[in-house]
């Protein structure tokens, strides 16, 4: 700020160029033929009053604006802005579906509020400042990588755009720390430890709401990172669906229910109207109250920046719904979308509505082809498995008549399970085959065993899922060698003896023992104790449910935005055509396993498939949020990375952002018209 | 002191009438709205009756006229004496009065050598045609050293006196035309090429031209920067005649307003002269003298 004299030497200068302007004029003398005319002129412009000719004079008037001007940018006017530490930065912007929500000061989206937060970094950045851009939600990406320009940074900044998904920071952070903190590398030749690059300190934003999933690992090194909390400094209520599934028949006995599960991020209890649609038919609806956070407010402590300190001591509150399907899905002709709605938008709608499908329920045909297997019986006729369905069992003779034949073609059955036996020609279902080969020659035995451990169950496949096969034994069996694509299911010491393979849009199982031998005297000892574990009844719940339903459980795995969802037709169609919930499609070709990959479902809603230039819808899959996470808008006062907790940052050390260039800068223009009104002579 | 618009050198150096102009000339002549007496014979008819081949009246005889011209064929028929009458063919008085004052140096060509060529062409249109013709410079002398010319071949006198004329130092316009009007008595037309940038005015030097009946034409010559100044910034003007100061900060606003000034000054000017039966025309330098002649001139009655 300037002292009293520089003001009142300031302020004189004004008066100085009004008396200027009333002292003689130092002017060109220029004779002329006569100053006859000239003075008659200058007569009739000069009735002469002082304030007339000020009036007139546009110059004076523009020398006093430009002083003035550079007064008031003497008073060095300009707003408070941020001071950045540094000279290289790394913006790490959250953009998970949380960031979408509209419960910032000025109503725009918590990501634009930290674009614009952002932006005032990057002008208070220094020339020769480098900063880049990384963000997250379940991926990362790295948008920006270091640069100087604030035009390109800025302009990245600006096309972010929000996703549907959930937050995941590891990767980001990785990738941030990766960046500050080169790595180092070892020769193993010599034995040293080599540094490859020198650690280049770094300033690291992090712009979220803090609902990121837990950081196991976090060794920031040279990084230093600030956290700034995007959103309301109160969480807001948010009633949002966290679960939405319609479940499967096998578990309740026979009825289908759609199960939702409410959840509210503020802390007052909220009624809301909710509906449940069945295509586009209102079939349920219902006003409910959610209950508010378990702890109130007042109980939870304040954070330095004004922020709820532990938010996650208060769990949201939640109600969970349940809708009977049954009736609706006994009428159904083909799978239906089901979509349940929160009927009061509030100020983060992405949760406000959750898709599923529901399939007719109609029961699966199933065929169990055996002379004598009192265990397969007793594991496929469960009081469960007879309400979903219908199962027929017929000796290894049936195999040969044609009804068999003809129901095998026409696919009546959904799974036949051969015990001991195989058919001619493989029928157009799943099949499982015990201590036998599918014909043809994809499918082979390889060797005979004899007392074998079993040492791997693969568990990660649905068949095997809950089934332990460790404690089994076995007496004799086979080695399995499947076709291409096969998976193996569980492996003796010297390999597998279940596998699982493909055959144009089944699959087949084949197990390499039997289950009982059928001995030349008659007798059937049992060849494994397998039956009396509890891995044999969950085995064939598995294989029923599974392979027995085809594709109607597919359409209930959870997907959720961003996801590669894999798609199985009802049949081995070449290409299918996927179309999403805005009505976008996309072709997809083939994979060599059958099946199809669909990498764009990034946006929540129900998705069609059909075979490419067919109406008939084959599958609908639905893809969901539901991020128990992302619903709680609940913006966390810190951010626990790894072992450090982040506080949200309050101590942004206040800095100027002047005007006064910009000031100058008017100044400078209305000299420039000064001038160019003098010399170019346009109107005074 | 810089001069507004300074006269180009090789623009005094040109001749005064070139061949081609003077072969346009000699097919026109000088007309006046008025026929007056002249002294000599000239190739136009008078309202005198005189001794031309061209009868005009009879009249009867008194005492005293001449025997040759009675119709002694009548006399023998009627037994009265009856004089025979014929037109008498005329000179003309063609005054031509040039400015000399010290504004008409300015303009390119500048007004002076402008007026001159002007002079010059006339003239030589009046030598052709056996007027009397006269060129005299407004320079308030009482012994006018200007010759009288007639006939095609005084062209080189009149050039030569012309060349000679030179601008002088001031003498209002007023003294200048009624010192012209004491020296010259004959009747004629006139011709006054001037800028009219007298202080004191021009009103009372063209009265004093009207009261002697003359057939008067003017011509108000102004230079193009007078007509728009390219003129800027603060600048002291210094009249180049009195030395008088005007001071003028150059703006739009005010060359607008010089403008709106030097179009009533004309239309003023024009009014004076129709009202008093003056025929008023007003040229720019950039004008050329052949055009202002075969056009304007003569679009006026001056020529044909």
């Amino acid at each position: 700020m300037l002292t009293w004299y520089q003001w009142l030497i300031l302020g004189l200068v004004p008066p100085l160029i009004l008396s200027l302007y009333f002292l003689k004029l130092r002017r060109v003398p220029v004779e002329v033929p006569s100053t006859y005319l000239w003075t008659k002129t200058v007569e009739d412009m000069h009735v002469n009053s002082i304030w007339q000719r000020l009036r007139n004079n546009l110059l004076l008037w523009l020398q006093l604006l430009v002083v003035l001007i550079l007064m008031i940018a003497c008073l060095r006017p300009g707003c408070t802005g941020e001071k950045l530490p540094g000279d290289r930065f790394i913006f790490l912007i959250d953009k998970s579906a949380s960031m979408s929500a509209t419960d910032t000061e000025t109503g725009i989206s918590r990501l634009e509020d930290a674009k614009n937060q952002i932006y005032t970094l990057i002008d208070r950045m220094k020339s020769n400042d480098a900063a880049m851009v990384i963000t997250f939600s379940d991926t990362e990406g790295v948008d920006q990588s270091y640069t100087k320009n604030k035009a390109i940074l800025k302009r990245k900044v600006k096309s972010i755009k929000p996703t549907q998904q959930g937050s995941n920071i590891n990767r980001a952070l990785i990738a941030a720390t990766g960046l500050a903190n080169p790595g180092r590398t070892s020769d193993k030749l010599s034995n040293t430890d080599v540094q490859v690059a020198d650690a280049l300190a770094a300033t690291m934003f992090i712009f979220s709401d803090g609902a990121i999933k837990n950081v196991s690992k976090y060794a920031p090194g040279e990084l230093t990172t600030i956290y700034q909390p995007v959103g309301a400094v109160r969480p807001v209520s948010n009633i949002g669906i966290t679960t939405f599934s319609v479940n499967d028949q096998v578990d309740t006995g026979g009825s289908i229910e759609a199960f939702v599960r409410l959840q509210n991020s503020g802390f007052e209890p909220k009624t809301v109207g909710v509906s449940l649609f069945i295509g586009d038919q209102l079939t349920d609806a219902d006003t409910v109250t959610v209950p508010g956070r378990e702890i109130s407010e007042d109980k939870l402590t304040l954070g330095a920046n004004g922020r709820l300190a532990d938010i996650d001591q208060s769990p949201p509150g939640g109600l969970s719904l349940k809708f009977d399907l049954t009736s609706v899905a006994a009428v159904l002709e083909s799978a239906a979308p089901i979509r349940f709605k929160i009927d009061e938008p509030d100020d983060y709608v992405l949760d406000n509505e959750a898709y599923c499908v529901l399939n007719p329920a109609r029961p699966t045909n199933i065929l169990v082809v055996t002379d004598y297997n009192p265990a397969l019986k007793l594991a496929s006729s469960t009081d469960r498995l007879k309400k979903i369905a219908n199962i027929e069992f017929a000796e290894r003779e049936f195999l040969k008549e044609k009804e068999f034949k003809t129901n095998a073609a026409l696919g009546v059955y959904d799974l036949v399970i051969f015990d001991q036996c195989s058919p001619e020609t493989m029928p157009a279902c799943n099949t499982v085959f015990f201590a036998d080969l599918p014909p043809g020659d994809e499918w082979k035995f390889t060797k005979d065993l004899e007392i074998t451990p079993i040492i791997y169950t693969n568990n990660s496949h649905p068949v095997m899922f809950d089934v332990q096969m460790q404690s089994v034994s076995i007496l004799n069996g086979q080695l399995i060698e499947g076709p291409k694509g096969n998976t193996s299911l569980v492996e003796s010491i010297d390999g597998p003896v279940v596998a699982i393979g493909p055959r144009s849009g089944f699959e087949d199982i084949v197990i390499g023992f039997p289950m009982i031998l059928y001995e030349e005297d008659g007798n059937t000892p049992y060849n494994t104790d397998w039956h009396k574990k509890p891995s044999f009844p969950f085995f064939m719940q598995n294989v029923i449910r599974t392979l027995g339903s085809g594709s109607r459980f597919n359409s209930l795995r959870p997907n959720r935005p961003g996801d590669s969802v894999k798609i199985k037709p009802r049949y081995p169609y070449e290409e299918i055509d996927v179309k999403n919930p805005k009505g976008g499609r996309q072709f997809l070709k083939q994979q060599p396993n059958k099946s199809f990959v669909y990498n764009e479902a990034d946006e929540t809603g129900i998705y069609s498939v059909t075979e490419k230039g067919s109406k008939e819808v084959d599958q609908l899959f639905a893809v969901n949020l539901l991020d128990r996470l992302e619903s709680d808008i609940a913006v966390r006062d810190e951010l626990k990375l790894g072992y450090e907790a982040i506080k949200g940052n309050v101590s942004r050390e206040p800095a100027r952002k002047d005007f006064w260039t910009f000031l100058a800068f008017l100044a400078l223009a209305a000299l420039t018209a000064e001038w160019i009104i003098y010399n170019r002579r346009v109107f005074i | 002191m810089a001069k507004l618009a300074p006269p180009k050198k090789n623009s005094q150096d040109e001749p005064l009438l070139s061949p081609a102009l003077l072969a346009q000339l000699e097919r026109m002549e000088l007309v006046s709205r008025k026929i007056f007496r002249g002294r000599m014979k000239g190739e136009r008819r008078s309202k005198r009756k005189g001794q031309s081949v061209e009868f005009a009246d009879f009249r009867n005889y008194v005492a005293g006229d001449d025997l040759r011209f009675i119709d002694w064929n009548m006399y023998a028929r009627l037994d009265k004496l009856f004089l025979k009458l014929f037109m008498e063919e005329e000179d003309l008085h063609f005054y031509t009065l040039i400015d000399v004052s010290p504004s008409m140096q300015f303009g390119n060509p500048t007004k002076f050598q402008y007026a001159k060529q002007l002079a010059g062409a006339l003239g030589y249109i009046g030598l052709c045609r056996a007027d009397r013709v006269k060129i005299e410079a407004l320079d308030g002398s009482r012994n006018s050293n200007a010759p009288t010319l007639r006939g095609r071949s005084s062209l080189w006198q009149l050039v030569d006196h012309l060349e000679r004329m030179e601008s002088q130092s001031t003498v209002s316009m007023t003294e200048a035309v009624k010192a012209f009007c004491l020296r010259n008595t004959g009747k004629g037309i006139l011709v006054l090429i001037t800028d009219l940038m007298d202080k004191s005015g021009y009103e009372e030097a063209l009265k004093y031209l009207v009261a002697r009946d003359l057939d008067i034409y003017l011509i108000h010559v102004l230079s193009q920067e007078e007509i728009d100044p390219d003129i800027n910034g603060d600048l002291k003007l210094v009249d180049c005649e009195d030395q008088d100061i005007a001071e003028i900060s150059v703006s739009k606003r005010l060359i607008d307003r010089y403008k709106q000034t030097l179009a009533s000054f004309i239309e003023q000017a024009r009014d004076f002269s129709s009202r008093r039966g003056i025929v008023y025309t007003m040229t720019s330098t950039e004008r050329s003298v052949d055009r202002l002649v075969s056009r304007y001139l003569r679009q006026r009655g001056l020529v044909r």
